[in-house]
């Protein structure tokens, strides 16, 4: 019988894609000004080719334990004890992200779209359609990231327009910001990646050699850099650095100032599509909760624990709302995922490089 | 091993050989119905009883194919008289049971340990029709009968190969209905053969008498609102779909063929675009996917646009809108409600209906009621444009299942609509996609080629490609022989 837990390696582009392009996004130029300045498209190139080298180091860890995922990969490294505490730490993790998730989603369609509708609603119908998806096998996730995708070609088309309307001198000079302020926007753009460390997760499911698994998270890295460059650009050339200052959605208020012969604001359509995107983040956090739940009580199958990760998401979220404590929430969510992201998949090759640990062939990655 | 629902299932103690004794055991086990007919005869001396049932053996068929060459050929052994009626073969006693509720005769002599039976069954099918449902303009207008030897034999006739392959199964343990499972050796997946042979087989019921029964028994996922089983009444339609490497399922007494497995983009394929150019055939049939969403979304979006988002549309529109909806005294979502509901009624009216009184209602409905409507004041004329939109959209999709599918899911949808807006639209949508990538129509995507992915398969989903890059079948019933066709047009290069 064929397995049900596969995807393909073009699902895994777009499942790489899905999973980072989500709430960050509406707002990433308004996050990086605030450090870069002009200069923020630059920032995020380095952010793009910084998370490229990572890539690599995930392309050799995960090469190292061919047929396991992130949380087996840690046990053998680690031990039983300490790979199930690190498991424990990343469905917190898990939880935390998908909790911002929800945050800001509800947050922004609060303020553009719904200011009536109570937030537990919102929140409510969020949550009901991540269980409905994240409660499935990988493959059907992978399929509906696939056909979500499209929603992006929107944007890629909708948004060159501003080009005509732009003034370039608001980016010139070059690099006036100085190469410090561009390096802290850069670390601050990270919260946008996040997303790709689930790679490790789904790696042991995609039926293709390592090499097309590499090429594919490096095709979606490029994406992704690329998207987030040119909508940052066009931002920056259409308002000026004063202007952007004001929009914490810079994304959107370009979008609501152009007008079409038949849709008199495109943005209220765009921030729907948008929906989709937050969707496909919150499902793939809500697997990766529930897949490490499930790792670390084995007695229970996966799907109960989508439930549960659901569940405390949505307290969490009802609890935390603030215009403050979203702030602070997402400056601690960028801080955590720097370990989750950056350090501890580093931390795990080293030592896998060091003690010439790798696979051992006994505990493959199962399906659920 | 299957349970038997019969519940006085008795056994007799009988005595093979003699003549008397048989008939008793044949009457008393059919219950001494009064259509069970007995011929005496006799051959060679010997006494020996024709019997049948009157109701579905042709009494003509008995006498010019049993009955003569018993009388003509008194000097030959019985085994050699050459019976012009057909399929004469030796039976047991239990056997003979079942051979004369299919309409043979049953041919018992004293002394003589065999019992003959003879195919004798009254053909009771009508002339084939054109099906009512899939009408096509160009091409074969052959619709199937209610009698499945027929109906297997256009599909015979259609692929005259031998790796035509048909299994029959008994349904149904009162009926005893006969299913016939038709499929390409050599082309289908030999796993889908013996996933659908186990679930037919674990079919325990007392009837089945149409497909539509059986379907709900061994598809994946009966709860779902999307039809995972393609109903067609065409021969052609059946031997492109088995073409492609899919299974059909035939009953008798039914008109219909269900072919499975099939994926979403199968209904929207007509026979007609084949026959069409392929640049005509290509726009209709994306005409049909258009009108599909049209179907589903016009009257949430209508709704989302009135209750929440009025300034998305231009502003001359606007005033257009407004002076329709400002003298309704009720929400958008209600006058949709009372619209769609209408409609519906309409629908449903005109289908149980005889046709001539069917084209009043539609009259009475359509035009009477949606003058008063407007003029009343109940609901605005926009609205009813955008129900009678939606009405006649869903009816271009080329399979009723799924027409009726969308219409339904319109409703969800503009209770979303009205409570959230494009968000609520969006998340319906969300719902509606996510659920087409869960199913699956005996095991394979239901949703491809779009999720999974398959460049072959999109060929002929959404547009229809010329007939020479079809090169391929599709790749989610993981066929044995994927290649359909090779270089047809060659001759290009050779006509310089």
């Amino acid at each position: 019988m064929k397995n049900n837990n596969q995807m393909t390696k073009l699902q895994l582009i777009t499942f790489i894609i899905q999973t980072q392009i989500g709430v960050a996004f509406l707002s990433l130029p308004f996050d990086i000004h605030k450090f870069a300045k002009g200069d923020s498209w630059i920032s995020l190139l380095i952010t793009g080719v910084v998370m490229q080298v990572l890539v690599f180091f995930y392309f050799i860890l995960s090469n190292r334990f061919p047929k396991q995922d992130l949380f087996q990969i840690l046990q053998s490294l680690l031990g039983r004890f300490v790979g199930k505490c690190l498991t424990l730490f990343y469905f917190a993790y898990f939880l935390l992200t998908g909790s911002t998730i929800l945050i800001l989603f509800v947050y922004i369609i609060k303020k553009w779209m719904l200011p009536y509708t109570p937030y537990w609603v919102i929140l409510m119908l969020m949550c009901a359609v991540g269980i409905y998806i994240a409660i499935e096998n990988l493959t059907v996730i992978a399929r509906f990231y696939f056909i979500a995708t499209i929603v992006l070609l929107v944007f890629i088309f909708v948004t060159p327009m501003a080009i005509k309307d732009g003034n370039i001198h608001y980016i010139m000079p070059i690099g006036h910001s100085g190469i410090w302020k561009i390096l802290n926007g850069a670390t601050h753009a990270t919260l946008a990646w996040q997303g790709l460390e689930l790679f490790l997760i789904v790696s042991p499911f995609v039926t293709a050699s390592s090499k097309e698994k590499l090429k594919a998270v490096t095709l979606a890295n490029i994406l992704v850099t690329l998207l987030y460059t040119f909508l940052t650009f066009v931002c920056l050339i259409y308002f000026s650095g004063d202007e952007i200052m004001l929009m914490p959605q810079p994304v959107l208020y370009l979008l609501k100032s152009f007008s079409f012969t038949i849709i008199e604001r495109p943005d209220i359509v765009i921030i729907s599509l948008w929906i989709i995107l937050v969707g496909t983040s919150f499902i793939s956090y809500l697997y990766g909760a529930s897949l490490a739940a499930s790792f670390v009580i084995k007695k229970w199958k996966r799907q109960p624990f989508v439930y549960l990760t659901a569940l405390f998401c949505f307290a969490f979220a009802l609890f935390f709302n603030g215009e403050q404590e979203i702030e602070k929430l997402t400056k601690f969510t960028t801080n955590i995922g720097f370990i989750f992201l950056l350090a501890m998949p580093v931390f795990l090759l080293l030592i896998s490089l060091l003690f010439k640990k790798q696979q051992r062939g006994n505990l493959n990655a199962k399906n659920y | 091993m299957k349970k038997h629902l019969f519940k006085n299932e008795q056994s007799f103690d009988m005595d093979e050989s003699s003549l008397e004794s048989r008939i008793n055991f044949l009457k008393e086990s059919m219950g001494n119905t009064e259509d069970l007919f007995m011929l005496p005869i006799s051959f060679r001396d010997r006494k020996g009883t024709i019997i049948y049932l009157s109701t579905i053996a042709d009494s003509e068929k008995i006498q010019e194919g049993v009955l003569f060459p018993l009388i003509k050929y008194q000097d030959f052994n019985l085994h050699d008289i050459p019976f012009t009626a057909e399929n004469n073969n030796r039976v047991d006693l239990q056997e003979a049971v079942n051979a004369l509720l299919q309409g043979k005769a049953i041919v018992s002599m004293e002394g003589w340990d065999d019992i003959f039976s003879f195919n004798t069954a009254k053909d009771l099918s009508r002339s084939p029709n054109e099906p009512d449902n899939e009408k096509t303009v160009r091409g074969s207008h052959l619709g199937y009968v209610e009698n499945l030897t027929t109906n297997i034999g256009y599909i015979r006739r259609g692929i005259s190969s031998r790796h035509l392959q048909i299994r029959y199964f008994q349904t149904g343990q009162y009926t005893n209905t006969q299913t016939a499972m038709v499929y390409i050796e050599g082309i289908v997946n030999p796993s889908l053969v013996e996933k659908l042979t186990n679930r037919l087989q674990a079919v325990t019921t007392d009837m089945t008498f149409s497909p539509g029964y059986l379907e709900e028994l061994i598809e994946d996922s009966p709860l779902s609102p999307f039809p995972h089983i393609l109903y067609t009444e065409r021969p052609d339609r059946t031997i492109a779909q088995l073409m492609e490497g899919r299974i059909a399922l035939l009953t008798e007494g039914s008109s219909d063929a269900i072919i499975l497995p099939v994926s979403f983009f199968s209904f929207f394929q007509a026979t007609d675009d084949y026959n069409s150019r392929i640049i005509i055939g290509s726009v209709f049939r994306l005409l049909r996917v258009v009108s599909f969403l049209l179907t589903l979304l016009l009257p949430g979006l209508y709704i989302a646009i009135i209750a929440f988002h009025f300034e998305i549309i231009p502003t001359d529109i606007l005033v257009v809108v407004k002076n329709s909806v400002d003298n309704i005294p009720y929400p958008p979502f209600i006058e949709a409600m009372i619209m769609a509901f209408t409609i519906e009624l309409i629908r449903e009216a005109g289908i149980r209906l005889p046709t001539p009184i069917g084209q009043t209602i539609g009259i009475v409905g359509g035009l009477i009621i949606g003058d008063a409507i407007i003029s009343a004041g109940l609901v605005s004329n926009i609205m009813v444009i955008v129900i009678a939109m939606t009405a006649i959209s869903s009816f271009t999709i080329a399979s009723y299942e799924l027409s009726n599918t969308v219409r339904i899911l319109t409703f969800p949808i503009m209770v979303l609509a009205a409570s959230f807006g494009f968000v609520g639209i969006i998340f319906s949508l969300m719902f509606i996609v996510g659920h087409l990538c869960k199913l699956e129509s005996l095991g394979t995507p239901y949703f491809s080629p779009v999720a999974p992915f398959d460049v072959q398969g999109m060929k002929d989903a959404i547009l229809r490609f010329p007939i020479w890059l079809l090169k391929f079948r599709p790749r989610d019933l993981l066929v044995k022989n994927r290649r359909r066709l090779y270089r047809p047009r060659r001759w290009e290069e050779n006509e310089e």
